[in-house]
Formats: structure tokens, sequence, C-alpha cells
């Protein structure tokens, strides 16, 4: 049977974390500073789609996603997780946690057992284990079993975490900078199989990431935080369709992109990258035909980057408007 | 659970199979390395308990006391290291594998009863094996195990065993949640309260470390009727199960980047 995709509701949440000192496993001792880390985050996730959770550091995006899996709860506002109209807090509740995989970058395992050991553990809580795929996606990134994890690169660990997210088959997959350490051959392996595995067994997976460009190809949906609030959240379509870029030689772009709000620019020797906010009218399209400039797409980099750029310029009014109707656009 | 519709029916039964797997799991990984570990601490009391008699005697010696003493005392504290460790390994891949804190806890207590009553047993069947050496070799053998009076002492010392070794191993999981969840400094406060159960159950069944430490400070009468210790051992059972689950279910997961 295949398990209905789940989706999420976020109302008025905010999470405060205290100060604290946390003993580490090799005995040391880190101070976690406290702070608000989600301020006032209203959120609809749509079921059944892979939608991209962005943000700098400190954003919020690993707060916002452990709430889903209560591994955190809501100092205040509400979380509801489900499948149609059964939508519940997750926290201390097994119809949620047992169908929401949450894979942080250590992987969460059992740092003393081998690889197995942790395998056998996941197989024997998660209801729609692949024990298949497990040791098939073990086998594309060469990870032996017998290890202990403590004895794995931090990108094979990363790949042990991303193996445990995709052979989960958990209607509600989140998947948080599961990539850090892995090398690029291993990275490009792990988005494939994600969407081979997405177009099989269709779920809704949310992925958070830096490396915005390398997975912008996998979003449906895309939301923006910044400072524990939600910049932007909508379908990447039309994220996308909120500016375009032109390239070509550097008068040319220049007169095309008189007037209109600049997103990016890069430079190589004659020829210039200009991302505008905005959608070209058939002026500037026949113009940029004639001129020998090429229009494409906006690059969700430039715009992440903008909206997130200190000083307050980032946060356009393109974020401003995006943001009060994230909620109603996800509907 | 079919993908197009959910019934609160399929849900429930969902719900129920689920905690089931998960506090089976916990009692399952916290038991069985519980019971293994303890086995090889067993066998060395096994080996030594009989052997050094015979050394002893073979040296022309005498004891004037067992080994199994050392047990006595070694062997909650064995209990409590286990209980953190366990915790320690286990609590974050549970809940990341989609258990809950009531599915640990549950599963916890379990494994902690189990592996008490299975101490507790082999203990008191220890406490008969040195006592039939000590016989054998005409040797005078000081009663140990627990200071309860009324019924059949071994029997007493095995249940008196058991309880502080799984209220040791509750304390000890209860600790290392309080780390995690308050970190160092708060955490450390929290090990008074474990300290006290600790301490209760010790007083309750006449033995170990602290009945030695807070008998010469009148706190009650060196001997007590069995009924009324292992009662009162008990009551610290369940006041160190209430301590874990309170512990447990308050315990958050923060972001560790």
């Amino acid at each position: 049977m295949t398990p209905a995709p789940f989706g999420a509701r976020l109302d008025d949440v905010v999470v405060r974390f205290g100060a604290q000192r946390r003993l580490t496993a090799e005995g040391s001792t880190i101070k976690d500073e406290g702070g608000t880390a989600l301020d006032g985050v209203t959120l609809d996730l749509r079921p059944g789609v892979i939608t991209g959770i962005l943000g700098r550091n400190g954003a919020g995006k690993s707060t916002l996603l452990s709430l889903l899996a209560a591994f955190n709860r809501p100092t205040e506002g509400t979380v509801r997780v489900g499948a149609g109209d059964l939508l519940e807090e997750p926290w201390e509740n097994p119809w949620v946690t047992a169908n929401v995989q949450f894979v942080r970058e250590s992987g969460d395992l059992m740092d003393d057992e081998r690889v197995s050991e942790t395998f056998k553990y996941y197989a024997d809580l998660r209801p729609y284990w692949d024990a298949d795929l497990a040791g098939r996606l073990l086998d594309t990134f060469e990870i032996q079993p017998r290890k202990k994890p403590t004895q794995l690169s931090r990108g094979k660990r990363s790949a042990v975490g991303a193996t445990i997210g995709l052979a989960a088959r958990a209607p509600l997959t989140i998947l948080d900078e599961v990539y850090l350490g892995m090398d690029a051959p291993t990275r490009y392996a792990f988005y494939d199989e994600i969407l081979a595995d997405y177009a099989e067994h269709p779920r809704t997976i949310l992925l958070s990431s830096h490396l915005v460009e390398e997975v912008e190809r996998l979003f449906e949906d895309v939301v923006v935080l910044h400072r524990g609030r939600v910049l932007l959240a909508e379908p990447a379509e039309e994220m996308q369709s909120r500016g375009f870029s032109l390239t070509g030689p550097v008068a040319a772009v220049d007169e095309l992109a008189r007037g209109r709000r600049e997103l990016h620019r890069q430079r190589l020797g004659a020829t210039v990258q200009v991302t505008l906010e905005g959608a070209p009218d058939d002026g500037a399209t026949a113009g940029a035909r004639a001129a020998g400039v090429e229009i494409g797409s906006l690059p969700l980099q430039d715009l992440f980057v903008r909206l997130t750029q200190d000083g307050g310029s980032g946060a356009s009014s393109t974020a401003a408007e995006a943001g009060t109707s994230a909620r109603e656009g996800r509907r | 659970m079919s993908a197009s519709v959910v019934t609160r029916a399929d849900r429930d039964a969902f719900v129920a199979r689920a905690r089931s797997r998960a506090t089976r799991r916990v009692a399952r990984s916290v038991g069985s390395a519980t019971l293994v570990i303890g086995g090889i601490f067993w066998s060395i009391f096994l080996v030594v308990t009989v052997a050094v008699p015979l050394i002893v005697r073979q040296a022309g010696g005498v004891m004037g006391g067992g080994v199994m003493t050392g047990a006595e005392y070694a062997a909650p504290w064995f209990g409590l290291s286990l209980g953190m460790i366990a915790l320690a390994s286990l609590v974050v891949p549970h809940v990341a594998a989609g258990g809950t804190r009531r599915s640990l806890f549950v599963g916890g207590l379990v494994a902690a009863l189990v592996a008490g009553v299975a101490y507790g047993a082999v203990y008191g069947l220890l406490l008969l094996v040195e006592r039939g050496v000590f016989g054998a070799l005409g040797w005078e053998w000081a009663q140990l195990g627990s200071g309860l009076t009324g019924g059949p002492w071994a029997v007493v010392s095995a249940a008196a065993g058991a309880i502080a070794v799984a209220v040791y191993m509750l304390v000890g999981m209860a600790a290392q949640a309080a780390y995690r969840t308050f970190g160092v400094w708060q955490g450390t406060l929290l090990l008074l309260p474990g300290l006290a159960l600790l301490v209760l159950v010790d007083h309750a069944t006449r033995s170990g470390a602290f009945a030695d430490a807070f008998g010469g400070l009148g706190l009650g009468p060196d001997d007590l009727p069995a009924a009324l210790g292992l009662l009162q051992a008990l009551v610290a059972l369940a006041l160190a199960a209430g301590w874990l689950w309170w512990q447990l279910r308050i315990l958050r997961l923060r972001p560790t980047r």
C-alpha cells in the first residue's frame, strides 16, 4: 500500500531557546546561544511536492523542520502535520512521527554500532522501510555497512543519512542539508536518486540547502526563511516569474535593463549577465532578439541572495508581498 | 493506510502498531545490551566467587567474608552506567526513526525491570553458591545480601537487588536525559533528585553504598522486616520511573549546528 503524502500547517509559530552549555560525545562542552529561532511563522506546506527550504545560516530552517518531526515543540503557536483532514500536532504523536522522516546532516546514527545495526533499528520502526533500496544506495555511495559511523568520513556519514531518508519512504521526508560533506559526484547521484524514487513513490519532500543552484531544479515549491520569518513561500514557477536574466554585450544589456530593478550582475569580459526583477515585455523581448541578447529564466540563487541580503534592501517589495501572501498562495 | 482516504480507524490502528513496534524495539535494544554485558559481569563474579576461596585455601589461609559483597555494591552502579549509556546511544536515533518519548520510556522501563530481575536472580544464586563453597571448605560464611529480616534470605536479597538495579538503571537514564534537556549546569543540579532516589532504595533494602553511609545516622533501624523494606523499595522504583518519565516527556532535541 502506498501511504498518502503528508502536508503541514504552521500558525504563528514562535520558538525560543535558552542559552545552554552542553556535553559533546567527545566529553568537551559547547555553548549553544539562546534566542528566538522562529518568530511568528505562518506557512502551509503542500502534500505531494518537493519543497525547497532556503535561508542563510541561523535563518531557522533546522528549527522549523525539527518541529514537523517532533524533535522539538513550539514555544507559541501551533504545528499540524498529516494527510487529508487528519492534520495533528506532531509532539508525542505516533501518527505523525512514524510518518515523518527527518534527516539531519549528522544522520542521527548509533555511533557505537555498525551502520547495519542502525538500519535494523530504522527498519523495525519505519512502517514503509525498503531494505533493498537501502542496500542499493549504500552500494551507490560506496559505504560498508559493517563500519561504525565514527569510522566514516563526513561525506559518507551524510550519505548514510541520505540513504535513511530515502529508504524510509515516509509520506513526509525531510532532508536538512544532508549533502554537507558529500563530494560533487555523490551529491548529484543523491539528487538523481531523490527524483527517481519520488517519481516511483510520490510523497512530500522538504529539502533544505545552501547549494541553491544545484538543487533548484528539484523544487516545485520554495520557502525562503530569514531571521526566523517567512520571506517568501510559493511555487517555484511563480517565483521564477518574478524576474529574468539578460546575457549579452554589455552596452545592449545595459540599454535593455535601464529603469528596471537589478537583482544581480555578473560580467565576463565584454559579456554580462544581469538578473532583473519583473517580466520582460514584448518590446524588451524583441529588442533583446535584435541586439543578440539572450533572455533566460530567473536564477533562484540570485533572488535568494537578494532577498536575504543584510541591510534591509534584500527584503524588497517582492518579499514583503510574498510574506503576507505566504499562506494564501499555498491553498 | 491507503493512499486515497485515511479514516480515523486506519489512523488509530496505525498508531497502535507504531507504539507497539517502537516500545518493543527499545526494550529489546536496551534489555539485550544490558543482559549481554551483565552476563560478562556476573560470569567474572562466578569465577571469582569459586576461585578465590580455593586459592586462599590452597595458600593455607581462611577467608573472613565472601567476595559477593563486591557484587552487592558494584551491580547497581553497573546498572546506572548502562542506563546512561543506553539512553545516550538510543535517544536521538529513536526519535529520528519515528519513535516517541513515551515508547522510549516504556521500553526503557521494561528493560530496567527485566535487567533487575535477571541481576537479582543471579545475585541470589551466587550468594547460595558462595555459601556452599564456604561450607564445603569448612569455613563460616557471614550472611551477606540485604539487611532485611524475615523470609528466605536469598530470595529477599535477590528481590532487593533486583529492585535496586532497576532503580539505579532508571536514574542513570534520567540523568542522561537531564543533561540533554538542560545542559551541563542544570543537568548536574538535577543529579541530586536522582541521588536521593538511590539513597532511598539503598536505605529501604538496607544494602548498597548509601545504606552503609547513612546507616550510622540513625535514620531507621539497622534491620527492617523484609515486606516493609521491599515495599519501600518499590516506592523508590515508582518514583524513579516517574522521574525518568518527567525527564523524557520534556526532552527537546535542539538543532546541533
